[in-house]
């Protein structure tokens, strides 16, 4: 088994009296898509700030390539970790190049300014992103889906080899969220490490993706998508009947699920 | 240290292409040369400027010998030699560093507050500041006595600020707001209380005037004492411009860049309460300032801090210069400066806030 970048051991969180989730064990290998699914409040979110260290469990521990992630600065989390946030504020209009180019600052020091290296290296991430065209434009001006695409880009500026997206295609349309998976995709390819929150378990199986699966006070089940996306745990995770369906267009199959209506109507009226 | 994405191939770049992004967050030679002639150009007006006129040839021979020595034919009256270098000449260049600590203060506390409305005032240091100085007013301190009160007590306010706010052992930007405020309205209520119990024949007066703001009390040798921390304040949020633009984007996404919000929003405080209780110790409350100018500078440069906080330096001291020559020059008894800044400074803000649409400008 290769060793894992992430592992995160008997962890139980609580807002002050309130327990979030207890118990939680997840080993994450370097190059895994990682899939927390699970209802609203079920703490998907609050278990990606642990992992980054801005919440601190109440006992169990994180540890980042065997390193306690509660005993690193800022600024070493951010040379592993990137975060790409789901709500995002941008009051102001700065252009899409600085603002990716802001990822550059876990390696700058505290009175440096960005040098042309840094513009360049933003540059073609963008270029590589295929948004290279909005490096002028303001930030405040372009759409949500390439708003999202320049944080991403801004989180590889930062160069991490670990990426936590908390719902990357919410508040997306279709064709932006396609355009966000297909970006996460490639960076997957590339051998990054990303564990992501999603209201959508159909992404996890585009993805191909490991899956955790969130709800009560701590993991349904985890594994690969195929084998623990049941409809049983899907049904089980969000407390709803859910079907799962395996489509099959020309050479490619692909499973997805949708909640089952006429059992829904059935039991609950 | 740069560890580079090494998955990220070096694609080619058009250096042409690359060049004239890199010039978008940058100011052109022009327009650089214009913001810094801009100062520089009112601070000499204001040398020949004012109920006293002398030509500008007499006050560059005056210059020149005086401060630099040369031999030059003495064709002025000594009155002329004082006006120019014991009292214009201070008094602008205070004028100057007030003008361009203010702003440059305001500034950085609009893009760590993000919020245009915020003024270099907002953690409590003017209340303070103002309640020291009437302190020394009442003990019958001298000008020296009231000016450190000021200072002193304008660090102490925005100190129980600061540290009122850091009830979740971290500073979230709304507490510092509410404690700011709690503070400010303490210590007014303090000053009221000063105000009620003193002697209203002479010393009430005496704390009236102080709080509108004023330049008078500047001569040659207390120049260097209110220019000096002025400066250092300035130099101190210079230093840090690239790391406002990150921090704007709000803490929490400023920390998963990397930056220890903590420390740089220390420093910003510090730097900012530097500037400020100095300029409230040697002049007085003078608001606006700090509001409008960083305001007009971000709808001429764009946000970003590199260009932005260098911009408010010209733009604040060529306008507080301008105003005090205003100041001087409107009626023989001086209006107080405060007053003007805010007479000048409230409609031209709300001219502004239309242009931007309530936005943010740039």
């Amino acid at each position: 088994m290769t060793m894992s970048r992430i592992s995160i051991r008997s962890a139980c969180f609580s807002y002050g009296e309130k327990e979030v989730w207890r118990d939680i064990n997840l080993d994450v290998a370097q190059g895994e898509t990682i899939c927390l699914l699970g209802p609203n409040g079920c703490g998907k979110t609050t278990l990606l700030n642990c992992i980054h260290g801005n919440l601190t469990l109440k006992s169990g521990n994180i540890q980042i390539d065997g390193r306690e992630i509660s005993s690193m600065t800022v600024t070493q989390v951010a040379k592993s970790i990137g975060y790409v946030f789901q709500e995002h504020s941008a009051p102001f209009p700065y252009t899409s190049l600085e603002v990716v180019r802001m990822g550059r600052a876990p390696h700058l020091g505290l009175f440096q300014v960005p040098s042309r290296e840094d513009t360049r290296l933003a540059l073609n991430i963008m270029e590589e992103m295929g948004i290279r065209h909005l490096a002028k434009e303001r930030y405040t001006n372009i759409s949500g889906g390439e708003r999202q695409l320049v944080l991403i880009a801004r989180t590889l500026c930062q160069a991490p080899d670990i990426i936590l997206f908390d719902e990357p295609t919410s508040h997306l349309d279709f064709k932006n969220q396609a355009v966000v998976l297909q970006t996460m995709h490639k960076l997957v390819k590339k051998g990054l490490t990303i564990i992501m929150t999603s209201h959508f378990p159909n992404h996890a199986w585009l993805l191909s993706s490991r899956v955790a699966m969130m709800g009560g006070s701590g993991f349904v089940a985890v594994g690969p998508a195929d084998r623990v996306m049941t409809e049983e745990n899907l049904s089980a995770t969000y407390g709803v009947k859910v079907r799962v369906y395996q489509g099959v267009s020309g050479p490619n199959s692909l499973n997805f699920c949708a909640p089952d209506f006429k059992y829904s109507e059935t039991t609950a009226m | 240290m740069r560890n580079e994405l090494p998955s990220i191939p070096d694609l080619p770049v058009d250096e042409t292409r690359l060049e004239e992004r890199i010039d978008e967050s940058e100011l052109s030679v022009g327009k650089k040369l214009m913001l810094l002639c801009l100062p520089f150009l009112l601070f000499f007006v204001s040398l020949f400027l004012g109920r006293l006129m002398i030509e500008p040839m007499i006050v560059l021979k005056i210059l020149g010998h005086s401060l630099f020595n040369l031999p030059v034919d003495s064709t002025w009256t000594e009155a002329m030699e004082i006006v120019v270098i014991r009292v214009r000449l201070p008094r602008a260049i205070m004028a100057g560093a007030v003008g361009a600590g203010l702003s440059i203060s305001g500034a950085a506390f609009q893009g760590m507050f993000h919020n245009p409305l915020v003024s270099p005032f907002i953690l409590g240091v003017s209340a303070g500041a103002g309640f020291g100085a009437a302190l020394g007013i009442v003990m019958d301190g001298n000008l020296f006595m009231i000016q450190l009160l000021a200072f002193v007590f304008g660090i102490i306010a925005v100190a129980i600020t600061y540290f009122t706010s850091r009830i979740y052992k971290t500073t979230p930007i709304l507490m510092l707001v509410l404690s700011g405020m709690v503070v400010s309205s303490l210590f007014q209520a303090l000053l009221s209380l000063l105000k009620y119990t003193v002697d209203t024949e002479s010393k009430l007066p005496a704390i009236i005037f102080w709080l509108m703001g004023s330049m008078g009390s500047i001569s040659m040798e207390k120049l260097l004492l209110g220019v000096l921390p002025i400066a250092i304040g300035c130099i101190g949020l210079y230093l840090i411009r690239w790391r406002m633009n990150v921090m704007s984007m709000g803490d929490l996404e400023a920390r998963a860049m990397g930056i220890n919000t903590e420390l740089l929003k220390g420093i910003i405080i510090v730097c900012t309460t530097i500037i400020s209780s100095t300029v409230v110790a040697f002049c007085g409350i003078i608001g606006w300032v700090g509001l409008v100018i960083p305001h007009l500078c971000r709808m001429m440069v764009g946000p970003d801090h590199r260009v932005l906080l260098p911009t408010t330096l010209c733009v604040g001291a060529a306008y507080l210069i301008f105003i005090d020559n205003i100041s001087r020059i409107i009626s023989p008894a001086e209006v107080p400066l405060g007053i003007l800044t805010a007479i000048i400074g409230a409609p031209f803000f709300a001219y502004l806030l239309r242009k931007t649409k309530g936005g943010w400008g740039g």
